[in-house]
């Protein structure tokens, strides 16, 4: 058994980075609720943002963290065409023809990566990044509780815009019931792009912000993606805020199994959480669904 | 009559045998680098297969594909490693595994639905892979290698053989035999299913574990050829994409499919060899167009371009005539008539004594020969054709008045059509078709009557029994409303009705209105052997002029009984004993042209 203020610590820090794939996952659960598409490109959003940190990084020398907005919109922007090229003329085809389609936008991206940017493991190195903050036995990195703290803010926000705007009853609408949205007048067509922008924007800076705290590589995106599901299952469909809990009980799960079995076993234990769960809660994605 | 359609007929049950045995002897004949090819075609001939049924049968679209194939792989190494067992013997045991696996997840993935079930199958495959990379037992990131040598090429190619055919033979039934509807039911409407009495888990479990079982021996095979393995190749994504590939480019759910597939999915890994992510990104890319254009694959496609084609024959006219003519002496019976009859269209020829209706039946039908113009039968001109040849052609009629073989009973009757047109049809197959004729005219119990004891509405129903054995493409009714009583003429419209397919075009001639109306959606009006007008149904029988012509006043004049005009009225005229060549008194109102109608 490791030293108790280590296993605090590394159980602190997952929970902390927990936190900040949590705003990944509320990307996928919008984009599941509105648009009922499971985005399998979902996990290489979240890599470009990351990337895209890196790189604004390495040319502007600006902190990541303050680009952030920046990034955002650079994925959104990305996401846009992508919905209305791809996704769009699948719309009336069922889901299976939409999702197969971002499984195979998800294999491109993943080797775009590998042939532009190489395989290599990477991370943001920002200044600070190996600042520790320490409190009694317990340390972290400071970067942890900053990326964290930015992803609250911005989970908030999303649960602002989702719950007090115009756009975001539209999107409550369309989600419950498209058909009867539409008959109101909301145009759902708009409202189910902004919601696959605004997802793939909410992968690129929990990416950005994973990015600059942990380290990924090109083929990390279906560890992601899959981690940001087991997130949305924990945390059940329909509650902004419930997605954040459903972050911080992974991370902790993480860690927890990390300590337990070696530091290899931490994405697994997101999968082996992500099924077990829906094998013992059969409504699983269903919750909060109209 | 009915006999099930067996999983594999004799004929093709032939063909599987003589292409395996083709196949089996192909290593003798084939250089190294095309029975590698053949080898990896044969494998993923097996995954595909399974994929589909799973997919295309039970409604289980998986992305986990690698799970089993990786779980195959290391089964079939720690046998061969560990207890040094012989290939059959581990492959047998790897089958087991991998349906063994796929009853220990199904109670977690088949609580899921649709993507929920594509989303589950995945994270299994990520578990199973990363599983693998941490477990320093099984090898570890590194993997393991086969302690003894794997056996030479064409001994593996037979293996591959042996487990493609395995999966050509097992899922053969269950996409031909009863057990498709069962299964085909439960990837339409789960619920729905289950009241009918199928269980839906049990046909998810089973479509499941045989492509499980099918997917874990195509591993097994591929890692002993490969004599090492690790689990980012045997765990890795990259199966299920491709697997995915093959099916979509070959089409979900079809039978040759996955053939299709496998030999285009090899052809571009073949041509893209030096650029391995270049060909998965372009994999990927293939995958996206196919998914938007060619939903049901390249099999798929193959078909709707024949159904395009197809729909355009249908805008071609069944039955052209042009520029008809008829003259019997100085009385000109069909006047330069043009008339157009689209595929599955009803139509009715309606319009006073003499107007030439009758003539037109004989002229279409062969039984006169037409002064000028031309007849054409699905774009062949059948104009100088006999009677017989036109009705071997696809023209059957009926006589106004039923001339039934008075002395042959209702049954030869039919046969009479049934054998002139196929000599050498089985008598069983004939007899069939016969008594399916019979049940559907309303004569079964008269089958064995002579003709000549029949009262007229059952001669008239012989009538068109008799035209129906000549399978034709257009049915000519001549006044087979006329000498009827109304209740008669309610059986004889249900008939009608009855008899109409999408490719059989009806011509009705008919002075009984109410057969027109219910029957046809489009009519002609002749009048002294020229089209007056044609147009729907309903707005030719509420016409003025229609009005006119049957009932002697002039057109614009007003109309007799006012009260008439209100619905489809033109009054009902029956006709005892018409006389076809005697033109009417009735005046002639200006007609309207020769437009051709399309029908």
């Amino acid at each position: 058994m490791p030293d108790p203020g280590v296993a605090v610590s590394t159980i602190l820090s997952g929970v902390l980075l927990g936190g900040m794939l949590a705003l990944a996952a509320l990307g996928l659960s919008i984009v599941l609720g509105v648009m009922r598409l499971v985005n399998l490109a979902h996990g290489d959003f979240l890599l470009i943002g990351a990337y895209a940190g890196l790189f604004f990084f390495a040319f502007t020398g600006v902190d990541p963290l303050i680009d952030l907005p920046v990034i955002a919109l650079f994925v959104a922007a990305l996401a846009i065409p992508l919905y209305r090229f791809l996704l769009r003329p699948l719309a009336d085809r069922g889901a299976e023809a939409q999702m197969m389609t971002m499984f195979a936008v998800a294999i491109i991206l993943e080797n775009v990566f590998v042939l532009a940017f190489s395989a290599d493991t990477r991370s943001i190195s920002v200044s600070y990044a190996a600042l520790p903050l320490t409190l009694g036995a317990v340390t972290i990195p400071l970067v942890y509780v900053i990326g964290f703290a930015i992803s609250v803010v911005a989970i908030l926000l999303v649960h602002w815009l989702v719950s007090s705007t115009a756009f975001g009853r539209d999107l409550r609408a369309a989600a419950v019931d498209a058909d009867a949205a539409a008959t109101v007048g909301v145009d759902v067509d708009r409202v189910r792009m902004l919601t696959f922008a605004l997802g793939a924007a909410c992968a690129g800076v929990g990416g950005a912000l994973i990015g600059t705290a942990f380290q990924f590589t090109p083929s990390s995106g279906s560890a992601y993606l899959l981690n940001s599901l087991a997130i949305v299952v924990l945390g059940g469909l329909g509650n902004v805020l419930d997605t954040l809990f459903g972050g911080l009980a992974l991370g902790a799960l993480q860690s927890l199994g990390g300590l337990a079995l070696g530091d290899g076993y931490r994405d697994l234990v997101g999968m082996a959480l992500f099924l077990i769960v829906l094998a013992f809660r059969p409504e699983g994605f269903a919750r909060g669904r109209g | 009559m009915i006999a099930e359609k067996p999983a594999l007929a004799p004929r093709e049950a032939a063909i599987v045998v003589a292409v395996f045995a083709a196949l089996w002897f192909a290593p003798l004949a084939l250089g190294d680098y095309w029975l590698e090819l053949g080898f990896r075609a044969l494998i993923y001939f097996a995954l595909a297969e399974g994929w589909n049924l799973m997919a295309g049968s039970a409604g289980l679209v998986s992305l986990g594909t690698s799970s089993f194939v990786g779980l195959g792989a290391y089964v079939a190494y720690g046998l061969l490693n560990g207890v040094s067992a012989p290939l059959p013997i581990a492959l047998i045991a790897t089958a087991g595994a991998g349906a063994g696996l796929a009853g220990i997840v199904s109670p977690a993935l088949f609580r899921l639905r649709g993507l929920y079930f594509t989303v589950g199958t995945l994270a299994l495959a990520e578990l199973l892979r990363l599983l693998m990379i941490n477990v320093s037992a099984f090898g570890g990131a590194t993997g393991i290698f086969l302690k003894s040598d794997p056996p030479p090429l064409p001994i593996l190619f037979h293996f591959a053989l042996v487990v493609a055919l395995i999966a050509a033979l097992i899922l053969t039934p269950c996409v031909r035999t009863r057990a498709s509807v069962i299964f085909r039911s439960v990837r339409d409407d789960e619920d729905a299913a289950a009241q009918m009495g199928v269980r839906p888990y049990r046909v998810k479990l089973a479509a499941f574990t045989l492509a499980g079982a099918l997917a874990a021996m195509a591993g097994a095979v591929q890692a002993v050829k490969l004599g090492a393995i690790e689990p980012y190749g045997m765990f890795g994504l990259q199966w299920s994409v491709d697997v995915l590939t093959m099916v979509i480019i070959g089409g979900m759910g079809s039978r040759l499919g996955p053939l299709v597939g496998a030999l285009f999915v090899i052809a571009l890994g073949e041509a893209l060899a030096d650029y391995p992510e270049a060909h998965i990104a372009i994999a990927g890319f293939i995958l996206i167009v196919l998914i938007r254009i060619a939903p049901k694959g390249l099999v798929g496609l193959a078909s709707n371009l024949r159904l395009a084609a197809a729909k355009r024959a249908s805008m071609t006219p069944l039955l052209e005539v042009k520029s008809l003519s008829k003259r019997f002496g100085g009385l000109v019976a069909i006047d330069n008539l043009d008339l157009k009859l689209m595929p599955g269209a009803i139509a009715g020829v309606i319009g006073p004594n003499g107007a030439g209706k009758s003539t037109l039946i004989g002229l279409i039908g062969g039984a006169l020969g037409p002064s000028s113009g031309a007849i054409a039968l699905d774009g062949r001109d059948v104009t100088r054709l006999p009677a017989s040849e036109r009705a071997r052609a696809g023209i059957g009629r009926t006589y106004q008045i039923p001339r039934p073989f008075l002395d042959m009973t209702v049954e030869e009757n039919l046969e009479v059509a049934q054998y002139a047109i196929e000599p050498f049809i089985s008598a069983r197959a004939a007899h069939a078709a016969r008594n399916d004729l019979l049940v559907g005219c309303g004569l079964v119990d008269a089958a064995s009557l002579p003709a000549r004891a029949l009262p007229l509405l059952r001669r008239k129903r012989l009538e068109v029994a008799r035209a129906l054995a000549l399978k034709p493409r257009i049915l000519l009714l001549d006044e087979v409303g006329a000498g009827l009583i109304a209740s008669e003429i309610g059986e004889l419209i249900a008939l009608i009705k009855q008899i109409a397919q999408p490719e059989r075009s009806i011509l009705i001639v008919e002075h009984v209105i109410r057969v027109v109306r219910e029957c046809c959606a489009r009519s002609v009006v002749l009048n002294f052997g020229k089209k007056l007008i044609e147009g729907p149904t309903a707005e030719i029988l509420a016409n003025d002029e229609v009005a006119a012509i049957y009932l002697g006043t002039r057109a614009g004049a007003a109309r007799k009984g006012a009260d008439e005009a209100s619905g489809s009225v033109a009054p009902e005229i029956e006709v005892g004993e018409p006389n076809k060549e005697r033109a009417t008194l009735a005046p002639l109102v200006a007609s309207r042209g020769t437009r051709a109608v399309r029908f």
